[in-house]
């Protein structure tokens, strides 16, 4: 194994947690995957509904971006929490933290999308607590902001190779309610090598309030700035008027077929301190959605929308300005009625 | 599908909901109101109304406040998220008559009966919609 400086500092935060301790129904944890290609991306998501203790059910969610999205989601009970954490299997599909990184191997049943890779974190982690979830919960976000994955997806009859494909990862754990009064919105910008960057917003449901706001960078690899409330700034642009969206699963679609309303064309998020700022840019180039019945609301449903697009960053060091280009993707979730 | 088998059909939703999702069954209820509405299925009807906190089916055609008239292709496809109901209504393939606030009190039924199928195991197995191919329309 080739000692990867990036590796350890990961894998702290890799297990499985499982809220053995935690208020059971309410317990959510999830790994996320974003694989940003040229020509394709791939998001990938295996999540726990509730704590292990309780035999949860897990869903497990494949997108990939081929021309047009495909994929779908996938709920089971069929799961494992294997090695004290280290490996998670549900149905047919596994991830495990190996000495090298991660190794997925997700194969959606029946819709010919999968995605067999290996993930070598090409990044430091960085670990957010106590992120405001409404009703007083909180959820811990474990990013790896950068890493290189290789391996191929399956989608749509065609085999995908991956050669070293910037791609991003985080793992989440926390209590708290879908359709709860709070909504993220997220977004990783990606380049060719470690410089990448990671935002979010926290806001109130109805999004008047801002929570909490953030902007983390890395400079080859290593931890640079992390921009705190005060220092940040988040602009929406315009808005998306690309075709109409996949949503799944598609057994939730008449419940969200309401078109993109306040979806951004583009979404600018700068950090500034002293003399020091990066300004994200992310130009929306397409988008798909999921959707998951609301646990707080019988008539809710909270959307998920994942937008990628080409993007830069523009990094302002003691007056000199470094440009750097790469790809992004955005999450921003929304409740709708 | 024949009057007998649509009833059947809607009896063994209300079915599901009612074992799954109680609260959504009087959400139906109470948004139709009042409301009468005539569902008509390719080649059979039923009426819906709201009756004790629940939404009751009577099999076959009759008068109604609002008119629904689909296929059962149709209404696969809209569940299954390969056509909207704008576009259905645009192709002709949904066809919806009646007052503004009737129509409002079908439609507010028609959600509260989707909230409470996407919540509930039984529904999702009688739709068999739950993990369907995607292959609707695609963005870019």
């Amino acid at each position: 194994v080739t000692h990867n400086p990036f590796h350890q500092a990961a894998a702290a935060h890799t297990w499985i947690r499982g809220g053995r301790y935690a208020d059971g129904a309410a317990w959510k944890e999830w790994l996320h995957f974003v694989i940003l290609g040229q020509d394709f991306e791939v998001i990938a998501n295996v999540n726990l509904l509730g704590a292990v203790p309780t035999s949860p059910d897990a869903r497990l969610i494949l997108l990939v971006r081929r021309g047009g999205w495909r994929g779908n989601v996938w709920t089971t009970s069929d799961l494992k929490v294997l090695d004290g954490g280290r490996r998670l299997r549900v149905g047919g599909s596994e991830i495990a933290w190996t000495p090298r990184g991660w190794r997925l191997d997700l194969v959606l049943p029946d819709d010919g999308v999968a995605l067999h890779a290996e993930i070598l974190p090409g990044a430091g982690m960085r670990s957010v607590p106590r992120l405001p979830f409404g009703a007083g919960h909180e959820v811990q976000w474990n990013v790896l902001p950068w890493a290189r994955a290789t391996g191929e997806v399956h989608v749509a009859g065609e085999v995908i190779p991956l050669t070293d494909a910037p791609a991003y990862q985080d793992h989440n754990h926390g209590c708290f309610s879908w359709g709860g009064d709070f909504v993220w919105e997220w977004g990783a910008f990606l380049p060719d090598d470690a410089q990448p960057a990671v935002f979010s917003r926290l806001l109130d449901r109805s999004r008047h309030r801002v929570r909490a706001a953030g902007l983390m960078t890395w400079r080859d690899g290593h931890g640079d700035h992390f921009y705190g409330d005060l220092e940040t700034s988040h602009t929406f642009r315009g808005r998306w008027r690309g075709p109409h969206p996949l949503t799944v699963p598609p057994s939730l679609s008449a419940l969200v077929e309401t078109g993109a309303v306040g979806i951004p064309a583009q979404v600018v998020v700068r950090g500034h301190r002293g003399h020091d700022a990066d300004t994200i840019s992310v130009t929306v180039a397409s988008a798909v959605r999921l959707a998951v019945p609301a646990e707080a609301d019988p008539l809710a449903t909270v959307v998920v929308w994942e937008l990628t697009g080409p993007a830069t960053r523009a990094r302002v060091r003691d007056g000199v300005t470094r440009l750097i280009d790469g790809r992004a993707i955005l999450e921003l979730v929304r409740v709708r009625h | 599908v024949s009057d007998t088998d649509l009833h059947a059909r809607v009896d063994a939703a209300f079915a599901a909901l009612a074992a799954d999702s109680p609260w959504h069954l009087g959400a139906i209820a109470r948004a139709l109101l009042d409301t009468v509405a005539r569902l008509e299925v390719d080649e059979g009807a039923l009426r819906l109304a709201a009756a004790h906190e629940a939404p009751v089916a009577l099999p076959g055609p009759g008068p109604a406040d609002v008119t629904v008239r689909t296929t059962a292709a149709a209404f696969r496809r809209l569940i299954t998220g390969q056509e909207t109901l704008r576009d259905q209504l645009r192709a002709g393939a949904l066809d919806l008559r009646g007052t503004p606030a009737h129509l409002l009190r079908v439609e507010a039924a028609w959600r509260a009966w989707l909230h409470g199928a996407v919540r509930s195991p039984r529904s999702a197995a009688l739709l068999q919609g739950s993990h369907l191919p995607c292959d609707g329309p695609l963005a870019g």
